[in-house]
């Protein structure tokens, strides 16, 4: 069998706009997790606030979610806890860049192994359509409604700039391909970033389907992601038929968690306490 | 008729129910029948001459200024091949939608219309499917079924 979609399923059913791509992307997460064989024994999930928090919902691993911008912080404090877990982040271009801006560019550069993916529609869904930080110039909407002064923020550049050691970009209606660079992110021994192009069919009209499918285009394979200097040029594209798709950067370099000497040998959670007679200390300042 | 040597599973995707769905039926033809299963987005359009069995699928979207229409990945294929004569070609057909718009699974609607302008045989009865991913356990079991039903039909064709 190719692929089972009842794989990992929960009792409730999506419910996201029909079209929206976070559909490709839950379709594209189950894949890789049988294929991986992520499970409850091995893997949590953890999600920001915003449509793609509610994939948390829609996967039987265990997850987290919850306080708008900090699903790195939880990811980070459960890395630390037990790093032998497969932490995977999912969260949106607001939670991550806006609310969550300042935990994203320390989390990369702290080189922690996550896997982040970044669920991109540039626009706030949930609440009903604003300007979120990947919204671009005069964009049109219920908060900016004669148009967004801001430039966007290119996520990738900033996570290449802050020392992310793998940056990759896919598209959610390709499901094969954003399956396979879901599983070589996870498979990164470092901070992993992969930002999903996905539209968000009610309340963006710019970044649409048909957008992307004519927009983007694979690296070709002798495309090196080890330069960093060729990664920023190709990061900066963006335009007509000219938004890269692929693994733009990968770094060996050594994770945070493996510059820990105590979790070395075995996991925090499986290093219990140790326990101390504090009588005596307490009889010191008698 | 011609018999089936590999099929063709041509399909267009947008949110990923027909590339599930076309999974599916992959999954139920094989390992009996041959099946290559081929994104429009990535689909040399010459390469339709390898195969004499070809199976269309593509959700329902605005294209082309109208609603209920296949995918504009898949229309480009339509452009080209629109002057072909395909007699010596099965089709069948699948499509993803939803029952809340007009033109429920408009777009399988228009593949059937492609398949006779090009005099091709629709050989099977298409396959409309209503809310893939929200009603996920009903439209695997309809699939499933559609493709045994399919299989059969191929099979007595080779």
């Amino acid at each position: 069998m190719t692929f089972d979609i009842q794989n990992l399923k929960t009792p409730n059913a999506c419910n996201w706009c029909p079209g929206c791509g976070n559909f490709g992307i839950w379709t594209a997460f189950k894949q890789a997790a049988e294929k991986e064989n992520w499970n409850n024994t091995n893997s949590v999930i953890v999600a920001g606030i915003g449509c793609h928090g509610h994939i948390n919902n829609f996967i039987e691993l265990s997850s987290f979610e919850g306080l708008h911008g900090r699903s790195l912080p939880v990811a980070s404090g459960i890395k630390m806890v037990n790093d032998r877990l497969n932490v995977i982040v999912f969260t949106g271009d607001g939670d991550c860049l806006a609310e969550g801006g300042n935990h994203f560019m320390h989390a990369a550069r702290r080189n922690q192994n996550l896997t982040v993916i970044l669920h991109d529609n540039a626009i706030y869904g949930l609440t009903t359509g604003q300007t979120s930080p990947r919204s671009p110039h005069g964009f049109k909407s219920k908060s900016t409604p004669d148009g967004n002064l801001d430039e966007p923020l290119n996520p990738l550049s900033l996570a290449l700039s802050a020392g992310a050691t793998f940056i990759a970009r896919a598209y959610s209606g390709d499901v094969p391909r954003l399956t396979e660079l879901i599983i070589q992110a996870n498979q990164h021994k470092g901070f992993s970033v992969l930002q999903v192009l996905q539209p968000c069919v009610t309340f963006n009209k710019l970044y649409t389907h048909s957008f992307f499918q004519e927009n983007t285009y694979h690296l070709p394979a002798d495309y090196n992601p080890q330069d960093k200097k060729a990664a920023f040029a190709k990061i900066l594209e963006w335009g007509e038929k000219e938004i890269p798709l692929g693994i733009i950067y990968q770094e060996d370099r050594i994770s945070y968690e493996e510059q820990i000497p105590q979790i070395k040998e075995a996991a925090l959670v499986a290093n219990a306490p140790e326990k101390r007679d504090i009588n005596e200390i307490l009889k010191h300042y008698e | 008729m011609n018999s089936p040597k590999e099929i063709l599973l041509l399909y267009a995707t947008n949110s990923g129910s027909t590339f599930v769905s076309g999974q599916i039926i992959k999954d139920v033809l094989s390992p009996d029948l041959a099946v290559n299963m081929q994104n429009t987005l990535e689909f040399n359009p010459v390469d339709i001459k390898n195969y004499d069995t070809i199976i269309l699928g593509s959700p329902s979207w605005e294209s082309r200024g109208e609603e209920g229409m296949p995918t504009e990945t898949m229309l480009k294929l339509f452009d080209v091949w629109s002057k072909e004569d395909f007699s010596n070609k099965n089709f069948v057909i699948y499509g993803c939608g939803d029952d809340a718009y007009i033109n429920f699974c408009g777009a399988v609607d228009q593949m059937e219309k492609f398949v006779n302008l090009v005099k091709g045989k629709l050989i099977f009865s298409s396959l409309r499917l209503n809310a893939f991913f929200f009603e996920l356990d009903k439209n695997v079991e309809l699939t499933k079924k559609w493709a045994i039903g399919l299989k059969e039909k191929l099979k007595t064709l080779v």
